[in-house]
């Protein structure tokens, strides 16, 4: 019997390199026969094989097909269903967040210096000045190697060999990088490596075709690109390189050339220059010497440059011909953001950009302060912002991003991939690291929570019908003792130095809490009797995620001291809708008004109880949801970490009143959609702006030019964060300049825009060390500025009248001088709030 | 003899206000009663009423758009100019009005 299952495909890269190594690797552990059906273009591929999946070009909700036949089946079907319909989505998001924001218009320094420039596609942001170090492309893998004589057998060893000695290379470079987006890539190389059909091939080649290693390497990676290239998804075709950089690599240990002898040395910083750079080059280059990288035909979503991201790295790429057109050694300018390539700048050019690169530090500076502040509201309704996370790992980044927590720890990866479950030293030592590693932040820690659809090799659970509703979470607890015993005794005894607390999943019964309760008492008692230090207040909660427990939370209230609300899993079972499965997905969302009443009572019974509770599924990351959860009472909220500083930044706008009657409304709402348009009609936000703040002035300014001033309010706008992005308003500016001068004479420039840029009515003001032309009616220079940004729509009359009475004001030469002779910022402020009074 | 005016210009919120404020301010200092309606980011604000614009001597256009309006002028004598020239110099267009009329 075959067992098979239906789904769209949920990737929106599509099923690219990445997750295909997934699939492969769960696949793996079976025994059984699985086929990976894509029903859009008709393609059938072998799940084994990484190279195959990929070629099946399955795209973004394309109808796919599992069929498995041969030994547990069922048991690989649920581990299989579970991998492409909830982990693959989760870790794909994380994996890719990089936009192309094209820029609107290039910076006019470069016009009014007739500077020479390349334009390429962004593919890191960042300016960065230095040396280009120009590198020549050798393309190994298009030649085929010398035609030889050659016996099938030895090429076939030949073949062999180098594939083992490049997997330990690969395994070995793993283990030196640290950073997960480098794990990954390598992890993908090797699975392309490591794959049958790409092995199966070569073998083809030397055994049938009679070919050389060499040239079987070379014609396999030709052949497995040109299926990628056929390819509709611009994701897929840049996974070309993968394959050509594994190939390289390849074909350099079967020629006897070593690798090494191929890599670039980085000795002084540079910006590298190269026609492409395939990953593994990338991650041989001293990356603390490379300013940046310019390719003349990388992707964007290349694993370079993803790297390149990752790092922080400022990076051009579809720059055709730069090879060409520069020197090494030459002093260039690169821009990741706008894509520019400047090649021997002027001295303006120069200083305008090196003042782009102090804005971006300033910025970047900016947003992890802005990342750190508490998460509340704006009128000070504190609500923890937290990260659910799997891997120690990942706490740095958390940290980084702003959590003020962690909400959900998943232990389960401790299970996974092993012959036997971790002992209790080891279970220690990674939960004292958390606990170490967490700074005295809250660190929840979920105990194992497995079951039929997250089976793991060394637990023979039975297979069943409906892993949802089986034995998973806290109910397999009683069966397998020493699992949980070994895991709470490890938690205890790591959470006596730092703050860790224990959270249980699944609990639908008192008596499952009492029993876990009863298992710790007897806990305690042992490491005592051993004098092992522990901490005996520990706190502990449990997941709300089925049904019944919501309307028990009185009664589980006696027994813990919080709850966390599993979003997924409580909606699912709530609607009794599957989200993987297509024909009820429509069914399974979270603005039903039930699940909102649902919400509604479990957060007022447990505070009625004094317990504090908190929710860590999918909505706490959602933007849209986070009025109505601050408006429902969650104390808490748990998500992936890189949705952290934009719901953290949200959260600080909002006024949580506001929010507290617009729950109350959507509690009443009959029907979904409804609640759709409430949300979508919320306005709740409670920052009032001032016009001008001394961050807005500036009395020494040391711009030489227009253009440096207008770039020097832009960076002020940002650095003050009236602006998300200091070019929108730049180019604002000049889009006013264009239609006439704003140098109005009487030595006053007054540059003003109307934008979508700025959330609120700003004004900026800047006195010049050195007088500057500004094209003024009268043909004097210029020694002041006053600069007026409006919104582009929704601005308030009363500004708009301050602004006008500025200007009348700005004609008084009394009111000029005092402008010119005003001693500090205080002054100013003081004159033109005067000036803008009635 | 009274003048009537209008100021605007593309964005609304500077030259609008600024050619305003110098018109009514030089009309004073010349002893010119100048009454100047702004078309700017708010709209129309000090609306010219009918009354005042048919007992004008004439009407400044201080603008760097096209007028709201502008049908109310027919018949009247009118003086274009550009709202930087308002602002740089309103001394001159007032008194180049008083030359034209002889008064």
């Amino acid at each position: 019997m075959a067992l098979e299952f239906s789904f769209s495909f949920p990737l929106p890269l599509g099923l690219h390199a990445r997750p295909a190594g997934l699939i492969q690797e769960k696949a793996e552990h079976f025994q059984a026969e699985i086929l990976w059906e894509n029903h859009r273009d008709g393609i059938t591929a072998d799940a084994k094989s990484v190279l195959s999946l990929v070629g099946s070009d399955t795209q973004y909700n394309d109808p796919c097909r599992i069929r498995i036949h041969g030994p547990a089946e069922k048991e690989a079907l649920q581990a299989l269903r579970s991998l492409v319909l909830d982990e693959l989505p989760i870790k794909e998001a994380e994996a890719e967040k990089f936009i192309l924001a094209a820029p609107k218009e290039l910076p006019r320094i470069l016009n009014l210096e007739h500077a020479v420039f390349f334009l390429g596609t962004p593919a890191g942001p960042g300016v960065a000045r230095g040396r280009a170090l120009i590198h020549d492309p050798v393309l190994e893998v298009d030649s085929e190697g010398p035609e030889t004589e050659c016996s099938p057998e030895k090429e076939k060893t030949a073949f062999l060999m180098a594939v083992q000695s490049l997997d330990t290379e690969l395994r070995s470079r793993q283990e030196e990088n640290r950073g997960k987006i480098e794990r990954a890539v390598i992890q993908a190389h090797l699975s392309i490596l490591r794959d049958r059909a790409f092995a199966a091939k070569v073998i083809e080649i030397i055994t049938v075709e009679r070919r050389s290693a060499f040239a079987a390497v070379a014609l396999a990676s030709r052949l497995f690109s040109e299926m990628l290239k056929a390819s509709r998804s611009q994701y897929l075709r840049e996974r070309m390189a993968d394959i050509r950089d594994v190939s390289r690599q390849l074909i350099a240990r079967i020629s006897g050339v070593p690798a090494q002898e191929t890599d670039i040395k980085l000795r002084e910083p540079a910006i590298l220059v190269d026609e492409d750079l395939p990953p593994s080059r990338f991650l041989s280059l001293d990356r603390n010497l490379l300013q940046g990288l310019i390719l003349e035909n990388a992707g964007v979503t290349s694993h370079t440059l993803i790297m390149c991201r990752a790092r922080g790295i400022p990076a051009v790429t579809g720059c055709p011909g730069v090879l060409q057109k520069l020197q090494s050694g030459e002093d260039i300018i690169l821009d990741g953001g706008r894509g520019l390539v400047i090649p021997a700048p002027s001295p303006a050019v120069g200083r305008y950009f090196e003042r782009e690169m102090g804005a971006e530090k300033q910025r970047n500076a900016l947003r992890r302060e802005k990342a750190m502040l508490p998460g509340e509201t704006a009128d000070g309704r504190e609500v923890e912002i937290a990260a659910n996370i799997s891997d120690p790992e990942e706490l740095q980044a958390a940290w980084n991003n702003g959590a003020e927590a962690v909400g959900l720890f998943r232990t389960e990866l401790l299970l996974m991939e092993r012959q036997a479950s971790p002992d209790e030293e080891e279970q220690y030592a990674l939960y004292s690291r958390l606990a170490r590693e967490g700074g005295n932040r809250p660190i929840i820690i979920r105990t194992f929570d497995i079951g039929g659809d997250k089976p793991v090799p060394f637990l023979p659970l039975p297979p069943e019908n409906n892993p949802f509703l089986g034995f998973r979470g806290i109910r397999i607890y009683e069966q397998y003792p020493d699992l949980i015993r070994t895991q709470l005794r490890a938690l205890v005894r790591a959470a006596a130095g730092g703050p860790l607390k224990i959270m249980f999943p699944m609990v639908s019964t008192l008596e499952e809490i009492r029993g876990m309760k009863e298992l710790l008492q007897k806990i305690f008692e042992e490491l005592a009797a051993g004098s092992v230090p522990y901490r005996a207040n520990v706190e502990i909660g449990m997941m709300v995620e089925v049904p019944s427990a919501t309307l028990l939370i009185d009664r589980f209230s006696e027994n813990v001291d919080f709850f966390s609300v599993g979003s997924n899993d409580l909606l699912q079972y709530f609607l009794a809708a599957d989200r993987g499965n297509p024909s009820v997905r429509h069914l399974n969302q979270p603005f039903h008004p039930a699940f909102l009443r649902l919400l509604k009572s479990v957060v007022d019974e447990s505070h009625a109880r004094g317990k504090w509770i908190g929710l860590c599924g999918e909505i706490a990351g959602s933007a849209r949801m986070l009025p109505l959860l601050v408006g429902l009472g969650f104390d808490e909220l748990s998500m992936n970490y890189s949705s952290i500083p934009e719901i953290k930044s949200n959260l600080r706008t909002l006024a949580s009143a506001e929010c507290r009657r617009l729950a109350e409304t959507a509690v009443k709402l009959s029907l979904g959609r409804e609640v759709e348009a409430l949300l979508d009609s919320f306005r709740g936000i409670a920052v009032k702006e001032e016009l001008i703040t001394r961050q807005l002035i500036r009395l020494h300014s040391d711009s030489r030019s227009k253009a440096e001033a207008l770039q020097e309010l832009a960076i002020m706008m940002e650095a003050a964060a009236r602006v998300d992005s200091r070019a929108d308003i730049e180019s604002a500016l000049w889009q006013r300049e264009d239609t006439f001068s704003t140098g109005i004479g009487f030595r006053v420039a007054i540059p003003h825009c109307q934008t979508s840029a700025v959330g609120s009515a700003a004004i900026a003001f800047l006195r010049f060390d050195a007088p500057m032309d500004w094209s003024s009616s009268d043909g004097k220079p210029v020694d002041m500025a006053v600069m007026l940004a409006i919104p582009a729509s929704g601005h308030s009359r009363d500004h708009l009248k301050l602004l006008a009475r500025l200007s009348r004001r700005l004609v008084h030469e009394e009111f000029r001088e005092q402008l010119r002779t005003a001693g500090d910022e205080e002054a100013i402020l003081h004159l033109i709030a005067a000036a803008i009074a009635e | 003899m009274t003048i009537v005016a209008v100021t605007a210009c593309p964005t609304g919120i500077a030259h609008t206000y600024m050619a305003a404020e110098q018109l009514e301010k030089t009309g004073k200092k010349l002893g010119i009663p100048v009454r100047v309606e702004t078309q700017g980011a708010m709209g129309i604000e000090n609306e010219l009423s009918p009354e005042e614009i048919r007992d004008a001597a004439a009407v400044v256009l201080a603008v760097g758009i096209p007028v709201r309006k502008r049908e109310r002028f027919e018949g009247k004598k009118v003086y274009e100019i550009s709202p930087q020239e308002a602002i740089k110099n309103p001394q001159a267009i007032l008194l180049k009005i008083k030359n034209d009329l002889g008064s």
